[in-house]
C-alpha cells in the first residue's frame, strides 16, 4: 500500500461569469456614467493553472506557497476532486482528506466533543473506536472546559483548533489544508507541526497551503511556488521560502523605489532664488556619482541661482532613508551664520568626511530659507553599498566605536 | 580629558524630558475593571433567562481588565486563542455591552473584528466599502476619493465588482483591512488582522499602518503574532483567561510570554553594578565605562549597538561595534567604549551589550547579554539640543561662488 499524487501537465482555466443586466447598447452610455461593472466588459477567462506537472510519493509532507491569486487554492481544489481539471491528467491514490474551508465541517450548535465524535463517525469509525483516542483528541486540541461547549461559543481560533484536531485523528491518507494553521497560536502550531510530521512518518501524506512562511519551514519537507498559474520552483522549504521572499521583497523595493525617486519635489516660490540642482558624488572620482561606499569622503553639492543680492538667507538640508528614517538634518547657520548676501551663481558644498551613511537607498532634500520659510527646495536620490557586511546587524551609520578594556580596580567603585 | 563626557551614571539617575512628555499626551482609550462575562445558555436556562432566575450559569470572557491607550501609540495584546482577546477588543468597540466596568474612547473607532465583520456576503465588495463608509459618516464628496483608493489598495482587480462570497480568505482580508483603514487619524482596533494575505499585500498593511500612525492614528494590536507586536507596539500586555497578567514594554512582555531562556552568564557576565541608564551629550565624544566580570581563562568577546524604536518598523540599529576579544584571564575588568562626536539626537535609546565566546565553526556562543530582546536593556539618555531627525551627520559646510 503505498499513496501518492501525479499531476502531469494540469490546466485549469476559469470562464468569469459575466453578468448582463444591461442590453449591449446601452453599455458605452454605462461607460460614460462611470458604471464600473464587468457587463462593461466582454467575456473573460482567468488561466488559474497553467501546465503544472509534479509528484508527491508517500511520506512527503509538501507546502504549497505563492501571492494571492497564483492558483494554490485551485490546486488543492483539483486534488480534492471538487473540481476538474481543464486539460491534463490527475491520479490521487489514496483516501483524501481536504479542509479547504476552516471550520466548515463543524457544526455550531453540537459541543466541541460531539463534533469529534461526528466527524470521527462520518469518517467511518466506530464509537468504540473514538472512545479510545477521544481522551488524547481532547488533550491535544487543548480546549479546557469549552470542549464541552457549543462551537458557536469559539473563538475563531478555537475552532482551527478543533477542525485541526478531527483531521490529524482520522488519520486520513492524504491530508490536504487550505491557510488554516495560521489561526492557532504559537504552541498549537508547534504541535500541529509535530501532529503532520508524526501522521507523515507512517507513510501519509500532507499537502498545505499557507502564507505563513515560517511554519511551512517547520512542517514541510518539500515546497511548491506557484506563480500566475506555473509552477516555478520545487524543493527544500527553506531554499524555496527564501527565493520567494526575496522576489517580493525585490518587486515591492523596485516599486517602492520608483515611488520614493519621484517624490522629490524640486520647486521654487519665485524664479529669481532658486537651487539649480543637488548632486552628490565621492571626492575620490571626479563629477557626480549615484552610488557612494560606506567610509568614503564624499560630498553633496547644492547649486543656487540667484538674481540679485539677497540677504538673510538659510540651508537646509536633510536626509531621508528608503524607509522613512530621517538621518539627518542640518542647517548651514549652524555652523556659519547666515548665508549671503547672494548673488548670482553660488555653490554651497557640504563634506561628508568620511560618509558614514549604512548601506541604503536614500534621498537628500535641500531647502532654501529665506526668514525661516522654505522659498526653493530641490533633490537628489543615491545609494550606499559596502564592501562587507558588519557582524551582528546593519546599523543606519557606521561610526567606528573604540572598544578597549582594562582590569577594574575594586577601589574605582 | 577636555571635551569628552564620560559617563555611567548611578542607578536612578533622572532622565529630563522624559516624564514631561508622556504626560502630555492624550489618553485615547481607557477602561478600568472592565468585565464581559458571558450567559451559556443550555435547555433548561433558556427558561431561567425569560423568568429571571437568579443562578445563571455564566463565562466570565474577561475579567476586571484595566487599560490606557495614549495619542500616537498601539497597544499590543497577546494571548493564546480563546484568553479574551477578541472579547476585550469588541467591548471596547461597542460590539459587546461590558457587564461591568467603564470604557472611554476618545475618538472615531475603526475596528477590524477577526476577518469576519462582512456582515452580508451578497454584497460586491464595492457596495460593502460604500456601506462601510457611510456607516462611518464619510461626506457625500469625499466617497468618490476614498472609493478608487480602497479598491485600489485592495488590489481585487474586477473582483471587486462581484459578490463577497465568492472570495478567498485572502480577498476578503485585503478588502476588510483596506476599508477599515481608508480613513486616517482614527483609533484602530486590529483583531489578527495583520498575518493573513501574501507577503506582498502584508508589507503594503505595514506600510499604510506607519502612515496612519504618522498621522497620529492610535489603537489595539490583538494577535499571537508577537513578531508584529514588536514591530508596531512599545508597549504590550497579556490575556490569559480574561484577565491582564503581565504587562509591560513589549519586549519585555513577549519574553516573558514565550519564557525564552537568557543567557546563563557563567563564564562571564555584566557585573551587578551596570548602571540601568546612561547618560550621554549630543555631538560630544562619549566613552561609557561598562563593567564586566571575567570567570574564565579563556577569549570573551564584546560587542555593542544602539537601537531606537520606531512605531510600525520596530526596532532600528543605528551604531553597531562589531565583536572583539577584551579578556582572556579571569577577573573584573571595565570595557569602554568611545563614541566619536555621538551623532545621536537628544531622547533615548536602548544600549545592548553582549558578551560572548567563540564556539565550533566561528559562530558565536552568548555568555550575557543586556539587550531589549531580551527585556532587560540598558537606556542611553541623550541630552543636547532638540533635532527633527533621530541621528546626526557631522557635515563641514562651504560655498563657492
Amino acid at each position: 500500500m503505498s499513496y501518492h499524487i501525479h499531476v502531469e501537465g494540469v490546466t485549469k482555466r476559469y470562464e468569469l461569469a459575466t453578468q448582463r443586466p444591461f442590453p449591449r447598447a446601452t453599455r458605452p452610455l454605462l461607460r460614460l456614467l462611470g458604471v464600473r461593472h464587468q457587463a462593461a466588459r466582454g467575456l473573460d477567462h482567468k488561466m488559474a493553472l497553467d501546465g503544472v506537472s509534479f509528484n508527491v510519493t508517500e511520506g512527503e509532507r509538501v507546502g504549497v506557497i505563492g501571492e494571492n491569486g497564483a492558483g494554490k487554492s485551485t490546486l488543492l481544489h483539483l486534488l480534492a476532486g471538487v473540481a476538474s481539471p481543464t486539460s491534463g491528467s490527475i491520479e490521487v491514490d489514496g483516501r483524501v482528506h481536504a479542509a479547504l474551508t476552516l471550520g466548515l465541517a463543524l457544526r455550531e450548535d453540537l459541543t466541541g466533543r460531539e463534533n469529534l465524535y461526528l466527524d470521527a463517525e462520518v469518517q467511518g469509525r466506530t464509537r468504540a473506536e473514538t472512545d479510545a483516542v477521544i481522551d488524547r483528541m481532547i488533550d491535544f486540541a487543548d480546549l479546557g472546559d469549552f470542549i464541552d461547549q457549543p462551537v458557536r461559543t469559539y473563538s475563531s481560533g478555537m475552532k482551527a483548533r478543533l477542525a485541526f484536531t478531527s483531521l490529524v485523528f482520522v488519520e486520513p491518507e492524504i491530508l490536504l489544508i487550505d491557510e488554516m494553521l495560521s489561526v492557532g497560536d504559537y504552541w498549537f502550531s508547534q504541535k500541529a507541526a509535530q501532529a503532520v510530521r508524526e501522521l507523515c512518518s507512517k507513510g501519509r501524506i500532507v499537502m498545505l497551503v499557507s502564507h505563513n512562511l515560517e511554519s511551512m519551514v517547520s512542517m514541510c519537507s518539500r515546497c511548491l511556488w506557484l506563480d500566475g498559474g506555473r509552477l516555478v520552483a520545487d524543493g527544500d522549504p527553506a531554499q524555496v521560502t527564501a527565493a520567494y521572499r526575496g522576489q517580493v521583497r525585490q518587486r515591492d523595493e523596485a516599486e517602492m523605489a520608483a515611488k520614493f525617486s519621484t517624490l522629490r519635489q524640486d520647486w521654487a516660490l519665485d524664479s529669481a532664488v532658486r537651487i539649480k540642482q543637488v548632486t552628490v558624488g565621492s571626492s575620490r572620482r571626479p563629477g557626480p556619482a549615484s552610488v557612494l561606499s560606506v567610509g568614503e569622503d564624499a560630498w553633496i553639492s547644492v547649486e543656487l541661482g540667484v538674481g540679485q543680492g539677497r540677504d538673510d538667507h538659510d540651508l537646509r538640508l536633510w536626509i531621508e532613508r528608503l524607509d522613512g528614517l530621517r538621518v539627518t538634518e542640518n542647517r548651514w547657520s549652524e555652523s556659519s551664520g547666515a548665508l549671503g548676501p547672494l548673488a548670482g551663481q553660488v555653490e554651497v558644498v557640504a563634506e561628508m568626511a568620511p560618509m558614514i551613511l549604512g548601506p541604503g537607498l536614500y534621498r537628500v532634500q535641500a531647502e532654501l530659507l529665506n526668514a525661516g520659510t522654505t522659498v526653493a527646495t530641490a533633490g537628489a536620490v543615491f545609494k550606499v553599498v559596502a564592501e562587507r557586511n558588519l557582524v551582528g546587524g546593519q546599523p543606519a551609520l557606521w561610526v567606528p566605536m573604540d572598544v578597549s578594556c582594562r582590569p577594574r580596580v575594586a577601589a574605582e567603585r | 580629558m577636555p571635551g569628552s563626557s564620560r559617563v555611567g551614571g548611578p542607578p536612578g539617575t533622572a532622565i529630563p524630558g522624559a516624564g514631561g512628555e508622556e504626560a502630555s499626551a492624550r489618553s485615547v482609550i481607557e477602561c478600568v475593571d472592565l468585565s464581559k462575562t458571558f450567559v451559556m445558555l443550555d435547555g433548561q436556562s433558556i427558561w431561567r433567562l425569560i423568568l429571571g432566575g437568579d443562578s445563571m450559569k455564566g463565562f466570565p470572557a474577561l475579567r476586571n481588565a484595566t487599560l490606557q491607550v495614549r495619542q500616537g501609540e498601539f497597544l499590543g495584546v497577546l494571548g493564546r486563542n480563546g484568553a479574551g482577546k477578541s472579547t476585550l477588543l469588541r467591548t471596547l468597540g461597542g460590539v459587546y455591552v461590558p457587564s461591568s466596568g467603564t470604557v472611554t474612547v476618545a475618538g472615531l473607532v475603526s475596528a477590524i473584528y477577526e476577518l469576519g465583520m462582512a456582515g452580508n456576503e451578497l454584497l460586491t465588495g464595492h457596495d460593502f466599502a460604500r456601506r462601510w463608509l457611510s456607516l462611518h459618516g464619510t461626506g457625500r464628496r469625499q466617497v468618490g476619493r476614498l472609493m478608487s483608493e480602497i479598491a485600489e489598495f485592495a488590489e481585487l482587480g474586477d473582483y471587486f465588482d462581484n459578490p463577497i462570497y465568492t472570495y478567498s480568505a485572502g480577498m476578503k482580508a485585503r478588502l476588510f483591512f483596506s476599508a477599515a483603514t481608508s480613513l486616517p487619524g482614527q483609533i484602530y482596533l486590529i483583531d489578527e488582522a495583520l498575518s493573513v494575505g501574501d507577503e506582498h499585500f502584508q508589507t503594503k498593511c505595514w506600510r499604510r499602518l506607519r502612515e496612519r500612525l504618522a498621522a497620529g492614528a492610535s489603537g489595539i494590536l490583538a494577535t499571537h503574532d508577537w513578531t508584529a507586536v514588536l514591530k508596531l507596539c512599545r508597549q504590550g500586555c497579556v490575556l490569559e483567561r480574561g484577565r491582564i497578567v503581565d504587562r509591560g514594554s513589549s519586549p519585555a512582555v513577549v519574553q516573558r510570554y514565550l519564557g525564552l531562556p537568557r543567557p546563563r552568564a557563567e563564564s562571564a557576565a555584566f557585573a551587578p553594578h551596570l548602571p540601568p541608564v546612561y547618560c550621554a551629550l549630543t555631538e560630544e565624544d562619549t566613552t561609557l565605562s561598562i563593567p564586566i566580570d571575567v570567570k574564565v581563562a579563556s577569549p570573551v568577546w564584546f560587542a555593542c549597538s544602539v537601537e531606537s524604536f520606531r512605531q510600525g518598523i520596530g526596532w532600528s540599529h543605528l551604531l553597531q561595534a562589531e565583536p572583539r576579544t577584551v579578556a582572556s584571564t579571569p577577573g573584573p575588568y571595565d570595557v569602554e567604549v568611545t563614541i566619536p562626536s555621538l551623532p545621536l539626537s537628544p531622547g533615548e535609546y536602548s544600549l545592548n551589550l553582549f558578551l560572548s565566546e567563540r564556539g565550533p565553526e566561528g559562530t558565536f556562543v552568548t555568555l550575557d547579554v543586556r539587550s531589549w530582546a531580551y527585556g532587560n536593556d540598558v537606556t542611553l539618555s541623550v541630552t543636547g539640543k532638540p533635532r527633527e531627525s533621530g541621528t546626526i551627520l557631522p557635515l563641514r559646510w562651504r560655498a563657492l561662488s
